[in-house]
């Protein structure tokens, strides 16, 4: 999904723009295997299908192509987690720990 | 957890500064599209110059978070080992102090763990979904070029995965090459010996190798990519196409997949699959088929094998899928298979033949037998697979005594002497000295691969006295090796 494309937005409680992971199921004339033509951020899917993250605009175009969509759950564009982020003076003292382990300078 | 850009920056760094024995830090040619330096980390120990090369690289796409992280602990791992002597220790899997030594006194191993350090930015400030570099898009509003598109590896053939729509998450880019991301990759194969390479992302438990654009075929040596027209911004017109690779080339990606994907399962017993990337889905111009292709598009380059690994599992959704909440047991699993693919990188028959014995002749002969007699048939091709498995275990036995390196060296110079000319016959002397050698490798290795190993050769060797060269090749060439027990 492209940040700023234009079209309708979903938008969460805190007002941040929301896409959706979903998955794409055939109908009648619409053929998964071609939903690589639709320009579509597809990711990988554990049973083998097509799942993709798709913002609304992208999700009108597949509906209009003749996919069944089925969301999964909202995704919401935000910065990653600060809590699974390491700060700066932990890298520090880790590889500084690292390398006195190892025999370097202290 | 994971790093910031600057901290992954910080690591090398400090490497670099505390072990410039061991640690280089190269800054490559091109700053980023935002302006941020890129640098890779070359590691090793020991002297010696012309050593073979592994290049790996991580952080193209930029939401796969794990791998950047990944790359520079095993940076970290490397050095410790070998400076303490330790065992580097992965989950279940233990790779021993003496592997690590030989694999840095050997070969250049050189690590670019973050090549899109902007989109990596962006993931921790604005977008943790975000896979493209952040090049502003001209005629527009839509940012990035995917880093995994841009090569020129039938660049801009919209096959499967790959888009030149300037919005889609798999834009190729304007031009090949067009990103200074990718052409800083380029320059660490154009510039250094690249023998190995992989390119790591997630995720889906995947151990990838050629071809990513079509089905691999190894009958019809006329289908090569440079004969099809590229940037068309189409998929390839005939949908029938399939890719030729040589037997012996497919033999090696998928022995040395088969060995990573047993590395990294030996951690926790998560089991990858390999396969060659069009698996997964049709992609152009990726750094690991870019990496392969390059000695088939110019016969002057050297060639590189070149693996994309998708590490880690499905989490039940997407985000947590390429960044998962811990990602320490995946970084684990996928460290094991860049070692195996580090191990693997090693040729001890060049090894001992150039560095140890300074003889190139020998090792050519040896090379030419390999890739021109053994590797045409199926039992031959058993033949190589055979001696790549038992050169692994067999190489630190005889790197770390004296004695067996002497052995060696002399049994490879012997050989070399004999293949050269299909008439030679093998002598009682030279047959004794090898067996003589496998029987130490044997006894003080005590595994199961050289014992395999050891058993095969002895059942054709100790029938081989006055026959020729050429007879005694095609004995391997028509009938591989036996297994005991069989």
């Amino acid at each position: 999904m492209s940040e700023n494309a234009g079209g309708p937005v979903a938008r969460s409680e805190e007002g941040r723009p929301v896409r959706f992971e979903a998955t794409l199921h055939a109908r009648p004339g619409a053929d998964v295997a071609r939903v690589d033509d639709l320009d579509v951020d597809r990711v990988p899917d554990p049973e083998g299908g097509a799942r993709v993250l798709v913002d609304v605009t992208e999700c009108l175009r597949l509906l209009d192509a003749g996919y069944e969509v089925r969301l999964q759950r909202a995704v919401p564009v935000k910065p990653f987690d600060a809590s699974l982020l390491a700060d700066d003076a932990e890298t520090r003292s880790w590889i500084e720990q690292r390398v006195r382990e190892a025999g370097g300078p202290g | 957890m994971y790093r910031t850009v600057a901290q992954l920056d910080l690591v090398t760094q400090h490497l670099a500064q505390s072990f410039p024995q061991h640690c280089t830090r190269i800054q490559l040619p091109e700053a980023s599209v935002q302006g941020r330096p890129i640098h890779a980390l070359r590691v090793r120990a020991g002297t010696g110059e012309g050593r073979r090369g592994v290049l790996l690289i991580g952080g193209a796409h930029a939401r796969e978070l794990m791998n950047p992280d990944m790359l520079v602990e095993l940076a970290v791992h490397l050095v410790t080992s070998y400076r303490n002597g330790t065992d580097l220790v992965l989950g279940a899997r233990v790779w021993p102090a003496q592997d690590i030594r030989v694999m840095l006194e050997t070969l250049d191993v050189y690590i670019l763990p973050c090549t899109n350090p902007d989109g990596r930015h962006h993931v921790m400030t604005v977008d943790d979904m975000w896979r493209k570099n952040r090049r502003v898009n001209p005629g527009t509003s839509c940012v990035g070029v995917d880093l995994n598109r841009n090569t020129d590896l039938l660049w801009g053939v919209t096959e499967g995965q790959t888009s030149c729509a300037a919005c889609a998450e798999t834009f190729v880019g304007p031009a090949a090459f067009s990103e200074p991301e990718s052409r800083n990759v380029r320059h660490m194969l154009d510039t250094y010996r690249i023998d190995c390479f992989v390119d790591i992302h997630s995720y889906s438990e995947l151990v990838l190798y050629p071809w990513g654009h079509a089905q691999t075929q190894t009958t019809d040596p006329t289908k090569r990519f440079t004969s099809l027209a590229t940037g068309t911004c189409m998929p390839l017109p005939d949908r029938s196409y399939r890719e030729y690779m040589t037997p012996q080339d497919l033999q090696r990606f998928t022995t040395v997949a088969q060995r990573i994907v047993t590395a990294i399962s030996d951690v926790r017993g998560r089991v990858y699959t390999a396969q060659p990337g069009k698996g997964l889905y049709g992609t152009t111009g990726t750094n690991s088929d870019y990496a392969y292709g390059r000695h088939i598009a110019d016969g002057a380059e050297r060639k590189t094998y070149g693996y994309t690994f998708e590490t880690g599992p499905w989490m039940g959704n997407a985000p947590d899928s390429f960044h998962p909440p811990n990602p320490e047991p995946i970084k684990r699993e996928s460290e094991s298979g860049a070692l195996a693919l580090i191990q693997q990188c090693i040729c001890a028959i060049e090894l001992i033949g150039t560095q140890i014995l300074g003889r190139r002749d020998e090792i050519e002969v040896l090379r030419r037998v390999r890739d021109r007699v053994l590797a045409t048939t199926e039992a031959g091709r058993a033949w190589i697979r055979l001696f790549e498995r038992v050169q692994g275990p067999a190489f630190p036995v005889i790197a770390a005594d004296e004695s067996l390196m002497r052995m060696a060296a002399d049994g490879i110079a012997r050989a070399g002497q004999l293949a050269a000319d299909d008439i030679n016959r093998l002598d009682r002397e030279t047959i004794a000295d090898i067996l003589r050698l496998l029987g130490e490798l044997e006894e003080r290795a005590a595994s199961a691969e050289i014992s395999a190993g050891a058993f095969a050769l002895r059942d054709v060797l100790e029938g081989a006295h006055e026959q020729t060269v050429g007879e005694f090749l095609a004995q391997l060439a028509s009938r591989g090796p036996r297994v005991a027990g069989a």
